[in-house]
């Protein structure tokens, strides 16, 4: 009797086995390999080519280089003057409208391996939905905090803004990608008003079609409510039953 | 009102007791982000200096952050008690750390200023402390806490089960619990941080541990981890729920971004009382904290992290919770660097927390973008193990799958216990020894798997 036949049920370390209170030393050695790639993951940056399905406009960030990105989140906060030009010179939108942000975040490998797919299911669905996207485009911001929406939001005065962005690594996930959606993104506003969806990453996290269908779900919420955050509850089984 | 110090042929001068405090922390990267750290080590340790001369009487003249703008300020002056104040009146911040390190201050000495102290002289007497005191003056104090259980006694220690799960699949984080169980944890609670907060899946969750503790006759306690409207609606709809959680800061203007404040923790905290679920005690309150989210919310109003962090236990303590903790290394390296900052912001938490009198235990943790590893931690555990720390985290081999950083193992605990001889609630101990999981000895035996045959759990 061990837990070999639970383990297929999650990822988490279970059954490690023991030493005394220790932890086997192939446990320990293979936890101990994979913290070290996840700090050499950190490091690597965000090919901006990267082919997305939709064209795209890169912006940056106030963040000079990776290392200030990790000790400055207000930085990362915040839009730099000439991208905000580029935002003044975009045409005005009066109606109804989604703006997408995706940012490498912390996982440079989230987007790398998940934007692309992830987005044709959002985009597809947003289509079914008669959900605009605002000026037809994803914006691209290498090195940017959740709450960077917020700058962009403020020029571009999108109905609801989404921010796809790379999670924190972990161990066994170094590559899981989020999704913020915040009603009428504008500055002052903090993340109690916004609505998250984390893990999106197929096989052991959201698949992109579970993702997108809570997405759609929230966005719908939101667009009818006129909010987002705590207020807004993700009710999407509800759908389902 | 401004604050100097001459030492040496040097004039240090501080603008204000915000200033002073800030200047005088010891050095860490929320206070540099927020830019009111000391600008050199000197600059330190004279504001030190500086603050170990001031009276406590200093912090019932001048706000730190003004009571007309935060409900906060207002409970700690509504819970201020003048007449126990008067046995520590006469000190200052320096000789009140004297008094708490003396050989003739004990436990009971500690119990009966708590509330005599506010959060913002603890805060300052926890900067002109160096670790060994920290770890010395927190294992003097004793904060005991019953829901089913019995919590914080001196010799013990508790160990939280977190068995999250990405996708929140219920046979995933059956498994976990399991494995915690088999290896002794879970006496302090059975905690989830879902990854979805929709009601229903939180009812699910809580219906998961209630099965299986009551199958199992652990002398336990469960918790969700969501935010405290979702629970208050799941109690309306009678939702097994032992105790509510929230993560709560020193401000109102932090707490707002929380989507919280004081009159709805009130509110929540009255309805699971009135569930009356607790069999030996009626501690329903979870609560987290952690140095840096004023900053992070921007609500710190220009108060140095560690000060604001504290500010949050007086919030905690209104409440009489079962268990509070920080989540030392969570937030990341812009407001603790590296295992040194995490290590000393751990032991301050620890120590400031159990001065105010609340029940504090430690998430000894980091991400993957701070510099630190498995050996800063095993250093902030045994320091914490020393100190009497409440209660740790018992995550499968350390190693969140859900939140993505690196906490305590069900192992980390099981050292903990037989290297320092720490014990488990004793009820839940009489379990583990019923259920053959642990000797005598604190030791795992090797019938412990006959857990899983006594469950055969299908699934």
């Amino acid at each position: 009797m061990s837990f070999d036949k639970y383990k297929a049920y999650t990822q988490a370390r279970i059954g490690l086995g023991h030493s005394g209170a220790a932890l086997p030393t192939s446990a320990w050695l293979d936890f101990s390999y994979q913290h070290a790639a996840a700090v050499d993951a950190i490091k690597v940056p965000w090919d901006l080519e990267q082919k997305i399905g939709i064209p795209t406009q890169i912006l940056n960030s106030n963040v000079r280089d990776r290392e200030d990105y990790l000790l400055r989140p207000d930085k990362g906060r915040r839009l730099n003057d000439s991208s905000k030009q580029i935002l003044h010179s975009l045409p005005k939108i009066e109606t109804e409208s989604v703006l997408i942000v995706a940012s490498n975040g912390l996982s440079s490998f989230a987007v790398i391996n998940h934007l692309e797919p992830f987005l044709t299911e959002l985009l597809a669905d947003l289509k079914k939905a008669n959900i605009p996207i605002s000026h037809d485009q994803a914006f691209l911001v290498p090195n940017a905090r959740v709450g960077l929406i917020d700058d962009i939001g403020e020029i571009l005065r999108p109905t609801i803004g989404v921010m796809i962005i790379g999670e924190r690594p972990g161990l066994s996930s170094p590559d899981s990608l989020a999704v913020y959606l915040t009603y009428k993104p504008k500055k002052g506003l903090s993340d109690a008003d916004r609505n998250c969806i984390s893990n999106i990453r197929p096989l052991h996290g959201l698949s992109y079609s579970e993702a997108s269908f809570k997405a759609i779900f929230l966005i719908r919420e939101s667009i009818r409510r006129k909010i987002s955050g705590v207020n807004l509850k993700d009710e999407s089984h509800l759908l389902l039953e | 009102m401004g604050y100097k110090i001459i030492v040496g042929d040097k004039t240090y001068k501080f603008s204000s007791l915000v200033d002073l405090m800030a200047r005088a922390t010891p050095l860490r990267s929320a206070d540099q982000l927020a830019g009111i750290a000391a600008s050199t080590q000197s600059e330190r340790v004279a504001a030190q200096m500086c603050l170990a001369d001031l009276s406590l009487k200093v912090f019932l003249e001048e706000e730190m952050i003004s009571a007309k703008n935060d409900e906060v300020t207002r409970l700690i002056q509504k819970q201020f008690d003048a007449e126990a104040f008067k046995k520590i009146s006469h000190h200052t911040v320096g000789s009140f750390r004297e008094w708490l390190l003396s050989y003739s201050t004990l436990t009971n000495d500690l119990i009966s200023i708590k509330w005599a102290l506010t959060p913002e002289m603890v805060a300052a007497v926890s900067k002109i402390m160096r670790n060994q005191d920290l770890i010395a003056v927190a294992q003097k104090c004793e904060v005991i806490t019953k829901f089913r259980n019995t919590l914080g006694l001196k010799g013990h220690i508790g160990v939280r089960l977190q068995p999250n799960h990405p996708t929140d699949d219920w046979k995933g984080i059956a498994v976990s619990i399991l494995d915690g169980l088999v290896l002794g944890a879970g006496d302090a609670v059975i905690g989830i941080n879902p990854a979805s907060d929709n009601p229903k899946n939180v009812d699910t969750l809580l219906k998961l541990i209630d099965e299986l503790r009551i199958k199992l006759e652990i002398p336990t306690q469960s918790c969700i981890l969501t935010h405290v409207t979702t629970q208050i609606e799941l109690m309306k709809k009678g939702s097994p729920l032992d105790l509510v959680f929230q993560s709560i800061a020193g401000t109102e203007a932090t707490n707002k971004t929380f989507g919280i404040n004081l009159a709805m923790i009130k509110e929540a905290h009255e309805m699971a009382l009135d569930l009356k679920r607790g069999t030996i005690g009626s501690n329903v309150m979870y609560f987290e904290t952690g140095q840096g989210s004023a900053l992070s919310a921007g609500g710190h109003h220009g108060v140095d992290a560690q000060t604001c962090e504290t500010r949050a236990y007086a919030v905690a303590r209104e409440f009489s919770p079962l268990l509070v903790n920080t989540v030392v290394g969570f937030i990341g390296p812009e407001y603790l660097y590296d295992g040194k900052q995490i290590i000393r912001a751990g032991l301050e938490d620890h120590f400031c927390g159990k001065l105010l009198g609340i029940p504090m235990g430690c998430d000894v943790c980091y991400t993957n973008h701070a510099e630190a590893d498995q050996n800063d931690m095993d250093v902030l555990l045994t320091l914490l193990g020393v100190a009497g720390c409440s209660y740790i985290m018992g995550v499968p081999g350390a190693d969140d799958i859900m939140l993505n950083y690196q906490s305590t193992s069900f192992h980390d605990a099981l050292y903990l216990r037989s290297t320092l001889g720490l014990k488990p609630a004793p009820e839940f101990l009489f379990w583990l020894e019923k259920m053959k999981i642990m000797d005598k000895n604190l030791q795992i035996t090797k019938k412990n798997l006959n857990l899983l045959e006594h469950m055969n759990y299908e699934l």
